[in-house]
């Protein structure tokens, strides 16, 4: 399980987004490899 | 929108989905996320994809309450994890609880004045639950991926402990 910062109106605001795609990308990329 | 929100059905969501996917995107991996609620249809999503031989390489669910539920801190624990965030953010912290509480209550009561056949958020969001409540999650194969609002200080480590409630039906994983 992976926290990200904000509560769970705010999960997907501005600067979060860059946060959940930075993680989305390592699992990405962790499956591919 | 759908015009009749009665219509509005986990498996059937998810299968308009799947088409959709089947048809502009029908080779290659496939990566899934989604908030809340919107998690069950992600997840049914997900489902018939694996079941269609395609490769979900990511299935995310963003601050959802799991189908074994979330439990929250209670009694004194709850008391402890409430001084935390009065140390934290001091006084102003008992305003934000306060302020969550009624734009919960605003919401309820505004759905409640609303007509229920009306096609509205209100009552978008009220057949959603419906629909939610009544899916019955199947255990899912693939890896799933549980993320928290870490703000929800009142999560009992029971809900930790199970990925918020995902743990019995993420047999591939969480």
């Amino acid at each position: 399980m992976h926290d990200l910062p904000g509560t769970h109106l705010s999960i997907l605001h501005p600067g979060n987004v860059e946060v959940l795609a930075a993680h989305l990308r390592r699992l990405i990329d962790n499956k591919a490899g | 929108m759908p015009r009749n929100l009665d219509d509005i059905n986990v498996e059937r969501t998810a299968r308009i989905y799947f088409d959709e996917i089947q048809t502009y995107f029908p080779t290659g991996p496939v990566a899934l996320g989604a908030v809340s609620m919107a998690a069950y249809f992600a997840y049914e999503l997900a489902q018939l994809l694996h079941a269609a031989g395609r490769e979900v390489r990511v299935l995310a669910v963003l601050d959802a309450i799991g189908p074994d539920g979330r439990p929250a801190l209670e009694g004194s624990a709850k008391f402890r994890a409430h001084l935390g965030q009065v140390r934290l953010h001091g006084l102003w912290h008992f305003g934000r609880v306060l302020k969550n509480r009624i734009d919960r209550y605003r919401g309820r009561l505004e759905a409640l004045r609303s007509a229920l056949d009306q096609v509205n958020a209100h009552n978008l969001i009220a057949a959603n639950v419906c629909a939610v409540e009544f899916y019955r999650p199947k255990p899912y194969d693939g890896p799933l991926t549980v993320f928290r609002a870490d703000h929800s200080f009142w999560d009992s480590p029971e809900a930790l402990k199970t990925g918020l409630g995902w743990a019995s039906v993420a047999r591939g994983g969480w």
